[in-house]
């Protein structure tokens, strides 16, 4: 039997740190107070704490996130008692959880409350289990939390926007089905069997790519081959293929051998011809580097002497700029600046730095000479440079004639050898370039053949993985068979009837213009889906307006009851934040007590508690069976 | 370096070159002065006078730059070799050249705000404006004026980066002291 859960406080923090605390008992809880009050607040940030994956900001109004920075809850599992705590940030962007004052992940909060109920941890297939390639999503906590907590706005089909598939996993879990029917075998066997089918889905169309390939790769004596290609086959079809092209090999040397001999006259010429060619080539070549290496002496050379005339350029300027600057007497001190005028200019030492001067002839006439010299000297570099020059420029002309002569004889020696290469070709018969062009077909066929033996190893891999596939199903499949046989389908659909039935008999016989649909809610549950119907018709389809409410209230009841079968796996906990309508404002507390009453029995069946119901109301009047909690302040 | 006067006596067998002569130097610097510093015939900063020089004395480092884009770069000589230094190309005669001008009253040499200011005085001027006139600085002046449109107005950090990124392989990447190669004597 899976722990019950019953919510003993629930709790929220201002940002100020005030704190406002809600108390609840075993059995029936209403919160009750005017509109605005915040009932149906107090169960949202509730369901919020439930392990919710959205924001305070996502799920709430800025106000309520302004306002507040957390809620927490006591929660009883069987006889241990925990706190769980959600806080969030001013902006409500992110929020934590927390465990007994310990974080947690919000993902790991989820698997928790399923582990502290004793709730297994499964998951459930949506809609074909072999044809569909979805993983199996795991059956969380909120699910299951959706049949537990009916909002205000959802009092319109059993759990609102919940899918089909989802829903029935939920229900097959609160009736303890869904561990035997969605066990992990079952999921497996699945997987195993997708796998199955896409393995051998492949071998097949590897056999028939292969079946297609062969007979266009492989010629008239391969032909047999083709219908059954196996490792044998191929090898067999390389090795025929490699004798004849063995056979050709020989006839072709035969044949070369035929045409020397044929062409043995003319070859003394011949060679002679050759030799000649070779030696013309091999000169020619020699020639080409010196030409190069004479073209790169010739750029030196006019590179050397450009660089002369560009000195004598500099050298006019060193002498121009020495003819304005070379009466300027030195005035000033340029280290300190100080007038150095009255100095004696006449010693052996400088007037300014006091050093000995050099002794040569340092005046105006011999820079004049000195400089007439270096032009004079770079004026005969020069002119030898030039000299150069022209004997580079000769060597140049003579070693491109040479050049050109030889390019000639090169010229009438191609000329000479083309009545011996038409010749030859001649005497080359048409057969030999045949033989070639079929020893080329044979070794590109045989590569072809050769390259299957990949693919088929491939194929042989497939079979092998095919057949320990198929026994690991057999094993799978047995396992399965056995645990489906502990599933009873129609024992828990009478559970359900029963539940829903004894509650709607209930209303009934306190009032009969509560429940006034003919015939009996049946619950019909199978492996696919949960159909629910009264009489003999869906009820979906019987149902309208207040009905709907009614059966909804039923639906609860008969989650409840479920309690008190020890295979079952619901935790005894409703909270159901009612509508407004479901009776005229005068008539509404009194209407309240009737549909809660049923609850209220429930609660005292010592086989089904400890249970725990959690309305809210604009209006109840008070009995002894039902813990009041009173809101009076009115939201804003 | 040393003064024309004072070369005469090398030797025969030692050959001449104008890069050893100071008035070689000392001339293209009052030109520079001239030409690149405007009406006052002022230079700020050492990093923008050596930079400017740069691009006088490798003419074709400064076609590369002036025309990036536009026509491919020509091959010409350099007038002056210099070397690699910490902030780009540099001369470390630079500073026999300034006393040189500055002992002869051709040039004022002072601390502005952190910055050396090189003017020419009057006699500078007047030395520059004789220079100008002699057909041995014609070319140089016809290129320098095409520096001085191009780069007057940039700083010396301005240019020193510009070196830098356009001269990788030839300036930034060189070891520091390493002549700064260009052209063919």
């Amino acid at each position: 039997m899976s722990k019950r859960l019953i919510i003993e406080q629930i709790a929220r923090t201002k940002v100020d740190g005030t704190i406002e605390k809600l108390e609840f008992t075993d059995g029936v809880n209403a919160i009750v107070g005017p509109q605005n009050t915040g009932k149906s607040t107090w169960l949202r940030m509730f369901d919020f704490l439930m392990a919710d994956d959205g924001t305070p900001m996502g799920t709430f109004d800025e106000g309520l996130v302004e306002k507040y920075n957390a809620i927490s809850s006591l929660l009883r599992f069987g006889s241990s008692v925990v706190e769980l705590e959600r806080r969030w940030n001013g902006q409500g962007t992110r929020s934590q959880i927390f465990l007994n004052g310990d974080h947690i992940r919000t993902e790991d909060a989820q698997t928790l409350l399923l582990e502290a109920l004793d709730i297994p941890v499964l998951r459930y297939p949506q809609g074909n289990i072999y044809a569909s390639d979805r993983t199996w999503p795991t059956l969380g906590w909120r699910s299951l939390f959706r049949h537990i907590y009916r909002r205000q706005d959802f009092w319109s089909d059993l759990v609102p926007r919940q899918p089909e598939s989802e829903q029935h996993a939920c229900l097959l879990q609160f009736l303890g089905l869904a561990q035997h029917l969605f066990s992990p075998d079952l999921s497996l066997l699945t997987d195993k069997k997708k796998k199955l089918t896409q393995l051998e889905v492949r071998r097949e169309q590897f056999k028939e790519l292969l079946r297609k390939l062969m007979p266009e790769v492989m010629d008239q004596a391969d032909a047999d081959l083709a219908r059954d290609v196996t490792p044998g086959s191929i090898a067999e079809a390389s090795a025929r293929i490699g004798v004849e092209i063995d056979g050709l090999i020989s006839e072709r040397a035969a044949l070369v051998k035929l045409v020397r001999e044929q062409s043995q006259p003319q070859a003394s010429r011949l060679d002679t011809i050759l030799v000649e060619r070779v030696a013309a080539q091999d000169k020619r070549d020699t020639l080409r580097r010196d030409l190069n290496a004479v073209q790169m002496r010739i750029a030196e050379l006019d590179r050397y002497r450009n660089g002369l005339d560009r000195e004598v350029v500099r050298l006019d300027r060193a002498d121009a700029a020495a003819r304005i600057l070379e009466n300027l007497r030195v005035t000033h001190c340029p280290a300190c600046d100080q007038s150095v005028e009255g100095r004696d200019h006449h010693s052996h030492s400088c007037f300014l730095c006091g050093q000995p001067k050099e002794r040569t002839e340092a005046n105006a006439e011999a820079a004049v000479r000195r400089l007439k010299f270096e032009r004079d000297q770079i004026a005969a570099e020069r002119t030898e440079a030039g000299e150069l020059l022209i004997v580079a420029e000769q060597e140049l002309r003579q070693k491109c004639l040479a050049i050109n002569d030889l390019e000639a004889r090169l010229n009438e020696l191609e000329q000479t050898l083309r009545p011996f290469q038409a010749s030859a070709s001649a005497v080359v018969p048409e057969e030999l370039a045949l033989i070639d062009q079929r020893i080329g077909e044979l070794n590109a066929r045989r590569q072809t053949i050769e390259a299957f033996h990949s693919p088929l190893e491939m194929s042989e891999r497939l079979t092998d993985e095919i057949a320990q596939l198929q026994s690991e199903i057999r094993g799978l499949e047995l396992r399965v068979t056995k645990n489906e046989n502990k599933i009873d389908f129609d024992e828990a659909g009478d559970r359900l009837s029963r539940g829903f039935n004894t509650y709607l008999d209930a209303i009934r016989g306190r009032d009969p213009n509560t429940w006034t649909a003919t015939g009996e809610v049946s619950a019909l549950i199978s492996d696919r889906r949960t159909q629910l119907n009264i009489g003999s018709r869906p009820a979906r389809s019987k149902l309208g307006g207040t009905l709907t409410i009614y059966f909804l209230f039923a639906y609860h009841y008969a989650l409840l009851t479920l309690s008190r079968f020890a295979n079952c796996h619901y935790p005894g906990l409703t909270i159901l934040d009612f509508i407004p309508d479901i009776a005229e404002e005068a008539a509404l507390g009194s209407r309240l007590h009737l549909v809660l009453s049923p609850f209220v029995e429930l609660s005292h069946d010592k086989e089904v508690a400890p249970i725990q119901v959690i309305a809210t109301s604009r209006a109840l009047p008070k009995t002894p069976d039902i813990n009041y909690i009173e809101l009076t302040e009115v939201w804003r | 370096m040393k003064t024309l006067r004072n070369l005469a006596g090398r030797p025969a067998a030692a050959p001449l070159a104008a890069d050893d002569v100071l008035e070689f130097h000392a001339g293209r610097m009052l030109l520079l002065l001239g030409v690149c510093g405007g009406t006052a015939g002022a230079i700020s900063g050492l990093t923008k006078m050596a930079k400017l020089d740069f691009f006088v004395r490798y003419p074709e480092f400064f076609s590369a730059v002036a025309s990036r884009g536009k026509s491919p770069r020509q091959e010409e000589a350099v007038e002056a070799a210099m070397v690699r230094h910490h902030y780009g190309p540099w001369d470390k005669r630079y500073y026999h050249l300034l006393a040189y001008l500055e002992a002869r009253q051709l040039i004022t040499v002072s601390l502005t705000g952190g910055a050396y200011r090189i003017a020419l005085t009057a006699a500078g001027k007047m030395a520059a404006k004789q220079l100008a006139g002699s057909d041995a600085f014609a070319d140089l002046l016809k290129h320098m004026r095409q520096v001085n449109d191009r780069f007057g107005r940039s700083t010396g950090n301005q240019l020193k980066t510009l070196i830098y990124e356009t001269f990788g392989e030839e300036v930034a990447e060189q070891a520091l002291g390493t002549v700064i190669s260009g052209g063919q004597r």
